[in-house]
């Protein structure tokens, strides 16, 4: 059984004619790591917020389908159940932070509060996602006067305070640079590792190809391609939807073009090493899972 | 935010309610009792409050900032331009007059006492303890988010304006000049500033729901504070005290 | 003197906050009409600051900036935003007009151009950020990606010859990349002068001639990518990220002066 199921959902905005879904039907397993990828405007948000069950709930609008967590229609849980469930971290840093506290520690309680956790175990979870996240140095700072990439770990580390399953998150790295991306993306696997499940929404297509299991492409409003990431990243079509495809996809073409098709599907920099130390003749290894 | 609040003063440790109590009634005992003397005596005794409490400094500044300034304004005022007989003493066009200037000392010792003891409240309570304190009495979650959000979107958006300033400056817009020159600036600078509050309010929403704020569970205190039995010692000797002003202010009325 | 100015010149330029915290310590460099600069480097480098040294957002604490000639201590940012347009790296900061037309528009009639010139300016300014069907739409309605485009198009409209872009590819999918090629292409045929702070290596790859690579509140050097992404003490002094093409050099030890995806397929195929 899916872990979660969409299934045949359409969704249009309120006061606009064209739906921003359009029938998309996606079937999610436990414990793995999906990316959305597509282009700005295909609907990557969208589907994020129909996942999360904010949609149509909180934007109003006209929904047909349907999302079931666990079998059961995301309709029949209580607000609290689906936010212990599922944990959403957004794009822009600064706006996820609450300005119901005025420390970071406070900050990343907030939620345990709201969900009327013991104060004991809230101060065992918040240090806990605190060492995770790499924000205990920041504990008595001002979460308004922190960084951006700070402020989005301390953002991540809001929501795994609450320990939920899945993990839906838009974007999290567009506002920051390289250091602090790769921060995020550190705590993204480590997230993978304790068995969440994950919905990420990127546009850095190659820590994509290096970190996700599982690719759902959109161009439009519809699913154009989804499963294993070899499978989906390996298609050179998806360019012409807009989708950026990784670095490495792009060179295994240019190979291919020039008569060295690849031996198998190359997305991450390793495979590609392999590649070529394959052609160059300088190895004969198979390619390591 | 208040000043340096020492939490180590046995006045300021007192739980925020009691120290509410304390200056509400303060306030009202000001304003019953009678003559400009007993209200001068209040506002002596509100003075040794705050010593006593440890923020005389902030204090004496910021009631002298605020109400001091109301009552020289509201002392000059009334003794030269209100009407009465008995004048005091008179230059060129002016003439001071004593029914003037007692009216203004009454409702001036009454400004300087309500706002006294609000400022000596403030002093010596965060707005984070006080807040917390009137959610405990049945204030919703939602207004003390309210309350406190506000509080720390003031500086935010202050270093947000300045940013948005710069933007236009960087788009031609003269912001260094005469008056009428930086008025100009307003419009430009304002509308960002509250077009991307509006934006930034809706995914604050998500977050808030997405961190329980809609679920109604009874929410649990990390940060906590409690009444301790001083607290009812302290909160049941300032209603004896306050009634038996009262009740004596009346009992004077109706002899 | 008699010796010929460069367009923008920084002759020992530092920058201190009033609260004592040095941004910018002693930087020197020249900038000729023309030229596309791409500027790389960790945040807290220095970045952000050397270019709002560019049009009087800061003046230096020492040391003088000449724009075209004008030292930026004698002039208002507003004087000096005719010489060089300056988009910010949040488009929130910038936007507050109803329509992307109003936005666009605002620039050039600030400056004091004729109605039609304004027009003109809009059209064409719109037309190459790709806005051309949304001018009527509420920027706030579009996605951040396509606003940052707005807040492009409105500094390309006030037509300075120095255009500076903070961080323009971030958000930015395949073709919004590909949109912000084709305008900074069209925009050096002109003649002007762009300088574009980055973290997208794969950006200043394909699109710039000329690196400035910053580190300790210092420009570190000065040169074209291949120099700058072949120089493997200098990407770990300023702890900069390889180019995809570069990291794979690297780990297959290959020659340093491959940097492009041509390159790398060429230099292999010789040996197989």
């Amino acid at each position: 059984m899916p872990y979660i199921d969409i299934k045949n959902v359409t969704y249009t905005y309120p006061l606009v004619k064209e739906p921003c879904i359009k029938d998309i039907t996606v079937s999610i397993e436990k414990g793995k790591f999906y990316a959305i990828v597509g282009a700005n405007g295909s609907g990557k948000t969208t589907l994020c917020n129909i996942i999360r069950g904010f949609i149509p709930g909180f934007y109003q609008g006209e929904m047909k389908g349907v999302v079931e967590l666990e079998g059961k229609s995301l309709e029949e849980y209580t607000l609290g159940e689906l936010t212990s469930k599922i944990g959403y971290v957004f794009q822009n840093p600064f706006n996820q932070i609450t300005g119901a506290r005025d420390n970071v520690y406070e900050e990343i309680a907030y939620g345990l509060e709201n969900l009327g956790v013991e104060v004991e175990i809230i101060r065992k979870k918040v240090e806990e996602v605190m060492e995770l996240t790499n924000t205990a140095y920041l504990a008595d700072k001002n979460p308004f006067e922190l960084s951006g990439g700070q402020q989005q770990r301390v953002a991540f580390a809001s929501i795994l305070a609450l320990e939920p399953d899945i993990f839906v998150i838009d974007e999290p790295t567009s506002q920051l640079d390289p250091k602090e991306t790769e921060r995020v993306f550190d705590i993204i696997d480590k997230m993978k590792k304790m068995g969440k499940t994950i919905i990420l929404v990127e546009h850095k297509i190659e820590l994509i190809a290096e970190y996700a299991d599982s690719i759902i492409a959109l161009e439009d409003g519809r699913v154009v391609k989804c499963g294993e990431k070899h499978d989906v990243l390996s298609d050179i079509s998806l360019i012409e939807k807009g989708i950026a495809l990784p670095q490495t996809v792009l060179l295994a073409d240019e190979f291919r073009r020039r008569g060295i098709p690849p031996k198998e599907k190359i997305i991450t920099k390793q495979e590609m090493i392999w590649q070529l130390k394959q052609i160059m003749g300088k190895s004969n290894a198979p390619l390591q899972a | 935010m208040a000043g340096a609040v020492q939490k180590d003063n046995k006045i300021v440790a007192l739980y925020p309610m009691t120290k509410f109590y304390i200056a509400i009634a303060f306030a009202i005992v000001a304003v019953i009792l009678p003559g400009i003397i007993s209200k001068a005596i209040c506002f002596a005794a509100l003075n040794v409050l705050a010593l006593a409490s440890g923020i005389y400094k902030i204090f004496a500044k910021r009631v002298k900032n605020s109400v001091g300034v109301l009552f020289i304004v509201l002392v000059v005022i009334q003794t030269f331009f209100a009407a009465g007989d008995t004048i005091l003493f008179s230059f060129w066009i002016f003439s001071a007059k004593l029914e003037g200037l007692l009216f203004a000392l009454k409702l001036g010792f009454v400004l300087a006492n309500i706002g006294g003891c609000l400022i000596w409240f403030f002093a010596i309570t965060t707005e984070k303890d006080f807040v917390l304190a009137l959610e405990k009495k049945g204030l919703s979650s939602k207004a003390s988010y309210v309350v406190l959000s506000t509080l720390q979107m003031v500086p935010v958006l202050k270093k947000r304006s300045e940013t948005i300033m710069n933007a236009q400056r960087a788009r031609g817009v003269e912001t260094e000049g005469s008056l009428l020159v930086r008025a100009k600036v307003f419009v430009p600078t304002i509308v960002p500033l509250v077009l991307s509050s509006i934006q930034g309010t809706e995914e604050r929403a998500l977050t808030l729901e997405a961190r329980g704020f809609s679920v109604e569970t009874k929410s649990t205190h990390l940060y906590d504070i409690e009444p301790k039995p001083v607290d009812k010692t302290v909160t049941i000797i300032t209603g004896l005290i306050f009634i038996l002003i009262v009740v004596g202010r009346i009992v004077l009325c109706l002899i | 003197m008699g010796l010929k100015m460069a367009f923008i010149e920084f002759n020992n330029v530092g920058f201190t906050y009033p609260n004592g915290f040095p941004a910018v310590v002693d930087v020197n460099f020249q900038i000729e009409k023309g030229e596309n600069i791409a500027i790389v480097g960790q945040n807290g480098a220095g970045k952000t600051t050397t270019v709002k040294m560019m049009n009087g957002l800061l003046k230096p604490t020492s040391g003088t900036v000449i724009i075209d000639g004008k030292d930026t201590h004698n002039f208002t940012t507003a004087a000096l935003s005719r010489k060089a347009g300056y988009v910010f790296q949040n488009p929130d900061d910038q936007i507050f007009h109803n329509t992307v037309r109003q936005e666009i528009e605002f620039g050039p009639h600030v400056l004091g151009y004729d109605n039609s010139k304004v027009k003109e300016l809009t059209e064409y300014s719109a037309k190459l950020a790709g806005l051309s069907d949304e001018m009527e739409e509420n920027p706030y309605n579009l996605p951040l990606s396509i606003r940052k485009f707005v807040t492009i198009a409105s500094v390309v409209a006030m037509d300075t010859d120095i255009i500076i872009l903070d961080e323009p590819t971030a958000g930015q999918d395949a073709r919004g990349i590909v949109t912000l090629q084709n305008m900074i292409k069209e925009l050096k045929q002109k003649g002007k002068t762009i300088i574009t702070i980055t973290h997208d290596m794969e950006f200043v790859v394909n699109n710039f001639n000329i690196v400035f690579v910053m580190a300790h509140k210092n420009l570190l050097k000065i040169a074209n990518p291949k120099e700058v992404f072949g120089d493997s003490a200098l990407l770990d002094e300023s702890m900069l990220k390889r180019p995809y093409i570069s990291e794979l050099v690297e780990q297959l030890e290959l020659p340093k002066n491959i940097i492009s995806e041509k390159e790398l397929v060429d230099y292999v195929m010789s040996l197989s």
